[in-house]
C-alpha cells in the first residue's frame, strides 16, 4: 500500500530546518529587546521587517547544497559565495510581539533554563555561569544563525547584522563563531575526534504536486521492498510532521503509514519548527585521559595505541572514521562511514550475512550511538516505530580550536574553551530531544537493557559518578566530558509567520 | 511442614481463568529455591517453601505449555522437550546471565488512546469493577468496555475498585485536605498473587505490613471479603478470604497491584510466550515488538511493557539460548529520575524521594530491586505548603506525571546455546484503528468496521489456522 506524501511548502520553510546550511563557518547571534516598552517592541518589529528578506528559505539553501555536491563530485574544494540566515524566536519574544499566545509546547513556553536541571541533567548551580540562556533575562529573544563558506565574508555580514540590530535598539547578548574543524580528510569531525552526524533521517514529502517529485531523492528502485522506508541505504524516511508543524506525523506502531496532520495552534506556526540550541563545552583532554586510563584497567595491561582506539570506539559505538562497531568490531574499515546497520536483526542489510548483536558483544549496549538511537531494538517507550518519533534533524557545528595531540595537561591549550554549538529541529522538544537526553542518555535504564549512562555526552543528574558496563566490566568516572555552558529553546517560524510577527 | 495455601494466577492476556493446582513439587526436586520478591523477609521458613512450590508449579506449567501448547501461549507449542523457556529452580546459577528488560511505568495504552495530557488525568482515577475502563473503552472491538463486575452471593454488584495502571506499576496520591495539593505519591509494583499468598497464610503479617505502609488504623477484618463474592477474572472468594481490592489498597492507599492484568503469573506466562518463535520476513524471525505481540497475542498490544518484554525474550530465544526469569522472580522498579520534580526556579528536589521496600541498587555491588517508592514533600518544607512543585514544567497535580519518570524492569536470564526452534505460524493478526493508526489490536479475524489490517505493506503469509 502506498501512502501519498504531502507537498512541502519549501518556499516558506526556513532553509536550515530541512536542508541545513552546510557551510564551513556559522556564527550564532543572540539578540534581546532593550525592554518591554511599546517603543522597544515596535523597534523590534521594524528590525524584523528589515531583516526578513535575508532569511533563507529551503529553496535557496537546497540549490546551494546541490551546487556543493557537484563541486565535490568534480573534485573541487567547496567555497561558495552564499550568505545564509536562519532566524528563531523565544516564547517571550512571541508574546511581546503578538500578545498572549496559547498552543505552543510547554518546553518552548518554559525555556530551556527552567528545564535544564530537571530534564537535561545540567547542574542547576552552574546555570548562572552559562554564557547564554542560563536565566530568562540572558535568553535571547531572537536567535540567529549566519552561515557562509568564507570566514571574512561571514564576519563582515555579522558586523553589519549586529549594527543594524543596535540601530533598532536590540542588544547583542551573545555572539559566537562556529567552524568546521580543519581536520584531516574532510569536514564533519567533532572535537573528540570522531566523525559526527552520520546517522541521518530523511524527510518524506514532495516538492510539487507531481507524483513522485520527492523532496528527498530516493536512491532505491520503486520495486525494492525497502524503497518505502529508506531514502537511501541507512537513511530512514520520516514523515515531515516529525520535524515541521502542520504535516503528517510518524505512527508509534508502524514506520510507514502516517498519523494525519493536526492544524497547529497558533495557525501561523505552520511550516515552523522548534529549535534546540545547546552550547556544549567539550573537555577533550579529560576525555583522552579517561580513555587511556580506563583502557589500561579494561585490558588489564598497558594498552597499545590500537587498544586505546578500540576502547574509545566502544564508548561511541563507531571507530573515529565512522565505521560502526556492529559491522566491524575489530578494526575500522576504509570505506565511507555507513549508517546501514541494525543491532539485533541478523543478515542486515539483507545479504550481508552479519549476525545480530542482541547482547552487545560487538557494539556495547551503552555505546553513545546505541543509547541515542535504538534502531531495531524497540525501547522502554514502545516498539521500533516509536523510536522514529524521537528523530531530530541535527544542525550543529564545532567552536574553538582543536586540542593538539601533544597538549600538556593543565596547559592553556588544554583548558581552552572548545566544543559544539549543537542545534536540532523537531516538532516536539518534549517527545524528541528531551526524551533522548532524559530517558536514554542520562538514564542508566533506557532505552533497552540497563547498562549504564551514555559515557560520551550523558550526565548523571544526581551529580555522582557515571558508569557503564563494557564487556561485563564496570567503567566509571566522575568527570563529565561534555558540559552545557549555554542554550535555549526557540521556534523557527516560516517566512510567512515572520511577517505575522513583524506586522502587528 | 504445613502446606501453604496457593496463590491465584491470572494470565496477562486475560485468556485463562484457570486456578492452578499448587504445591505439587517440593524442594527436593529442584536445585534452587524460589525466593519472595526482592528477598523480602515477610515469610516464615515454612511459607518460603510454600512460595517456592507455588512458583515452581507456575514455571513448570509454563514450560509444559510452551512445549505442548496452551491457551495463554500457543495452541500447538514447540514440541516436547524443545522448550527454550526453562524453570530456573531446575538449574544452578552457574552459567546463567542476567539481562534486565526495562519499560516506562506510565500506562502507554492511555497515551495511545487519549494523548498524554488526558492520559495523565485519567490514570489517577480509580475504576470501579463493572464500570467503563478507559483502557478498554473507545473503539474496543471485543465489545467490552469494562473488566466485569464483582458480585455478592446474591448476584448484587459490589463496589470494588482497581487502578487503570497496567504497566506493572501503580500509585496512590495523598493530598493536603485544605489545599488539595499533592503531599505524597506512593508507587508499588508488588504483585497481587504474592499478596494473596501472604495474606492467606500469614494474615497477621499482612496486617502488620498494611499498618506499616498504609495506615496504623488498618484492622484485620478490613482486608477480608465480608461475604462470598464472584469476580470476573479471578473466580470466587469466600467470606473471610483476603480481598485484594480492599479499601486500604485502593481508595486509601496502594499496598500492591490491583489492575486485573498486573500479576506475577502474567509475567511468567508472558516471558514463556515470548520464547515462541514466529516467522518474520525472508529468512528472519519476527521480532519487532509491535508485530510480534500482534502475531503471538501474549498481552496488551498498546502497553510499553508487554511488547517489549515479549520481544526482548524472543530475541534471546533467537540466539539459541534457554531463557527464563531471575530468582527472586518479581516485577521491579529499576530506577526513577529523582531530579524530575523542581521548585519554581527549576531546581531539582531529589531528597523528596524514598525507597520504602525492596532495595535500591549500588553500582557494581547489587542490582536495584525496588518494590515500593514514595515521593513526599517533607512536612518541614514550609515553602511548599503554599507554592507548587513542578514536573516537566507543569505544577504537580497528578501522580501520573511522576510515573512517566519511573522505569520498570524484570530480569531475564539466559543459559546455554544451541539452535533456536523453528518458527510457528501466527496465532493472531494485527489490526489498527482507522482513526488512530497508533492503536493496535490483535485478532484472527477483522474485529470490526472501524479497523483495518495493521502493517499492510508487510508480505502476506498463507494462514494455516
Amino acid at each position: 500500500m502506498a501512502f501519498v506524501e504531502p507537498v512541502l511548502d519549501i518556499h516558506d520553510i526556513q532553509g536550515n530546518i530541512l536542508n541545513g546550511f552546510n557551510k564551513h563557518h556559522q556564527n550564532m547571534l543572540g539578540l534581546r529587546m532593550r525592554g518591554r516598552r511599546k517603543t522597544d517592541i515596535a523597534n523590534a518589529r521594524e528590525w524584523l521587517r528589515s531583516v526578513l528578506p535575508s532569511v533563507t528559505p529551503v529553496t535557496i539553501s537546497r540549490k546551494s547544497k546541490q551546487r556543493a555536491k557537484e563541486m565535490i563530485r568534480a573534485g573541487h574544494p567547496v567555497r561558495l559565495d552564499d550568505l545564509f540566515t536562519a532566524l528563531s524566536v523565544s516564547f517571550e519574544a512571541v508574546e511581546l510581539l503578538v500578545g498572549p499566545t496559547t498552543g505552543f509546547s510547554q518546553a518552548f513556553v518554559d525555556g530551556q533554563w527552567r528545564r535544564a536541571a530537571s530534564i537535561l541533567g545540567d547542574d542547576h548551580d552552574g546555570l548562572s555561569r552559562w554564557k547564554v540562556g542560563g536565566t530568562e533575562e540572558s535568553t535571547p529573544h531572537f536567535f540567529i544563525v549566519l552561515a557562509a563558506d568564507h570566514a571574512a565574508r561571514l564576519d563582515a555580514a555579522t558586523k553589519s547584522f549586529c549594527a543594524l540590530a543596535n540601530r533598532y535598539g536590540l542588544h547583542v547578548i551573545y555572539e559566537e563563531a562556529g567552524a568546521v574543524l580543519p581536520n584531516l580528510d574532510f569536514g564533519g569531525y567533532e572535537h573528540f575526534g570522531f566523525l559526527d552526524n552520520i546517522a541521518k533521517v530523511r524527510v518524506r514529502g514532495r516538492q510539487s504536486a507531481r507524483a513522485g517529485d520527492y523532496y528527498t531523492r530516493r536512491s532505491r528502485a520503486a520495486q525494492d521492498p525497502l524503497f518505502a522506508e529508506f531514502a537511501a541505504p541507512g537513511q530512514p524516511l520520516i514523515w515531515p510532521g516529525q520535524i515541521i508543524l502542520g504535516y503528517d506525523r510518524q505512527s508509534a506502531s508502524d514506520a510507514r503509514p502516517p498519523i494525519p496532520a493536526v492544524s497547529p495552534i497558533p495557525s501561523w506556526s505552520r511550516n515552523g519548527s522548534y529549535l534546540v540550541f545547546r552550547r556544549l563545552r567539550q573537555h577533550v583532554g579529560e576525555f583522552r585521559q579517561f580513555v587511556r586510563d580506563s583502557a589500561e584497567s579494561f585490558f588489564s595491561h598497558r594498552p597499545t595505541d590500537f587498544e586505546i582506539e578500540k576502547f574509545a570506539a566502544m564508548l561511541v559505538g563507531r571507530w573515529r572514521n565512522g565505521t560502526p562497531l556492529v559491522i566491524s568490531p575489530n578494526a575500522p574499515l576504509n570505506a565511507q562511514a555507513t549508517n546501514e546497520f541494525l543491532y539485533q536483526r541478523p543478515n542486515w542489510p539483507p545479504g550481508s550475512g552479519l549476525p545480530g548483536d542482541t547482547l552487545g558483544t560487538r557494539c556495547p549496549v551503552s555505546a553513545h550511538i546505541r543509547k541515542v538511537n535504538p534502531r531495531d531494538q524497540g525501547s522502554d517507550l514502545g516498539p521500533e516505530a516509536d523510536s522514529l518519533r524521537r528523530a531530530i534533524l541535527r544542525r550543529g557545528i564545532p567552536y574553538g580550536e582543536p586540542l593538539s595531540p601533544n597538549a600538556q595537561p593543565g596547559s592553556a591549550e588544554w583548558k581552552a574553551d572548545r566544543g559544539l554549538l549543537f542545534l536540532c529541529y523537531q516538532s516536539s522538544i518534549e517527545n524528541a530531544f528531551e526524551t533522548i537526553v532524559q530517558d536514554w542518555m542520562n538514564s542508566t535504564a533506557g532505552p533497552t537493557t540497563p547498562q549504564g549512562f551514555d559515557m560520551l555526552v550523558g550526565q548523571n543528574p544526581a551529580r555522582q559518578a557515571r558508569f557503564c558496563i563494557l564487556d561485563g566490566r564496570n567503567i566509571s568516572t566522575t568527570v563529565a566530558f561534555v558540559e552545557a555552558t549555554g542554550g535555549g529553546y526557540f521556534f523557527t517560524p516560516a517566512l510567512s509567520a515572520l511577517q505575522v510577527l513583524a506586522a502587528k | 511442614m504445613a502446606k501453604a495455601v496457593p496463590a491465584r494466577k491470572e494470565s496477562r492476556a486475560h485468556t485463562s481463568d484457570a486456578r492452578r493446582n499448587a504445591g505439587t513439587r517440593g524442594l527436593s526436586t529442584s536445585k534452587r529455591q524460589f525466593q519472595p520478591p526482592a528477598n523480602v523477609d515477610d515469610l516464615s521458613r515454612a511459607l518460603r517453601h510454600g512460595w517456592h512450590d507455588q512458583m515452581y508449579t507456575w514455571f513448570s506449567d509454563a514450560v509444559r505449555e510452551v512445549e505442548l501448547g496452551g491457551p495463554g501461549i500457543d495452541p500447538a507449542g514447540v514440541g516436547k522437550g524443545r522448550s527454550q523457556f526453562y524453570n530456573p529452580a531446575d538449574f544452578s546459577e552457574h552459567g546463567e546471565i542476567a539481562l534486565p528488560i526495562v519499560w516506562s511505568g506510565f500506562p502507554r495504552g492511555l497515551v495511545v488512546r487519549y494523548g498524554r495530557d488526558a492520559a495523565v488525568e485519567l490514570a489517577d482515577l480509580l475504576v470501579q469493577w463493572g464500570d467503563q475502563d478507559p483502557l478498554l473503552s473507545g473503539d474496543n472491538p471485543a465489545g467490552y468496555r469494562d473488566e466485569g463486575t464483582i458480585t455478592g452471593s446474591s448476584g448484587t454488584p459490589l463496589q470494588y475498585y482497581y487502578r487503570p495502571q497496567d504497566e506493572y506499576l501503580e500509585w496512590h496520591v495523598d493530598r493536603d485536605p485544605r489545599t488539595q495539593r499533592i503531599t505524597r505519591v506512593t508507587f508499588t509494583c508488588e504483585a497481587r498473587d504474592y499478596w494473596t499468598f501472604l495474606a492467606a497464610n500469614d494474615r497477621d503479617k499482612a496486617v502488620e505490613l498494611y499498618q506499616k505502609y498504609i495506615s496504623p488504623e488498618v484492622q484485620p477484618e478490613d482486608l477480608l471479603f465480608s461475604q462470598n463474592v464472584r469476580t470476573p477474572l479471578d473466580g470466587s472468594f469466600k467470606r473471610g478470604e483476603y480481598n485484594p481490592w480492599n479499601a486500604w489498597n485502593t481508595i486509601y492507599g496502594a499496598m500492591h497491584l490491583t489492575h486485573p492484568a498486573n500479576t506475577l503469573g502474567a509475567e511468567i506466562t508472558l516471558a514463556a510466550a515470548g520464547t515462541i518463535p514466529r516467522k518474520g520476513f525472508g529468512t528472519t524471525y519476527l521480532s519487532d515488538p509491535a508485530r510480534l505481540i500482534c502475531c503471538s497475542a501474549f498481552g496488551g498490544e498498546n502497553r510499553s511493557s508487554d511488547p517489549q518484554i515479549g520481544s526482548s525474550v524472543n530475541k534471546l530465544m533467537q540466539l539459541g539460548a534457554q531463557v527464563s526469569l531471575q530468582i527472586p522472580v518479581a516485577l521491579y522498579i529499576d530506577s526513577y529520575d529523582e531530579n524530575c520534580v523542581t521548585d519554581d526556579r527549576g531546581k531539582p528536589l531529589p531528597s523528596f524521594w524514598r525507597v520504602l521496600r525492596g532495595q535500591k541498587g549500588i553500582v557494581g555491588k547489587r542490582p536495584s530491586r525496588i518494590l515500593r517508592l514514595a515521593f513526599e514533600i517533607p512536612q518541614g518544607e514550609a515553602r511548599f505548603r503554599n507554592s507548587e512543585v513542578f514536573v516537566d514544567g507543569k505544577p504537580l497535580s497528578r501522580g501520573g506525571q511522576l510515573a512517566t519518570h519511573v522505569h520498570m524492569k524484570l530480569i531475564g536470564t539466559i543459559r546455554g546455546s544451541g539452535t533456536p526452534n523453528k518458527p510457528l505460524p501466527c496465532r493472531s493478526y494485527g489490526w489498527r484503528l482507522k482513526a488512530n493508526h497508533d492503536y493496535l489490536f490483535s485478532s484472527l479475524t477483522n474485529p470490526g468496521p472501524n479497523f483495518e489490517r495493521a502493517f499492510p505493506h508487510d508480505p502476506r503469509r498463507k494462514r494455516r489456522h
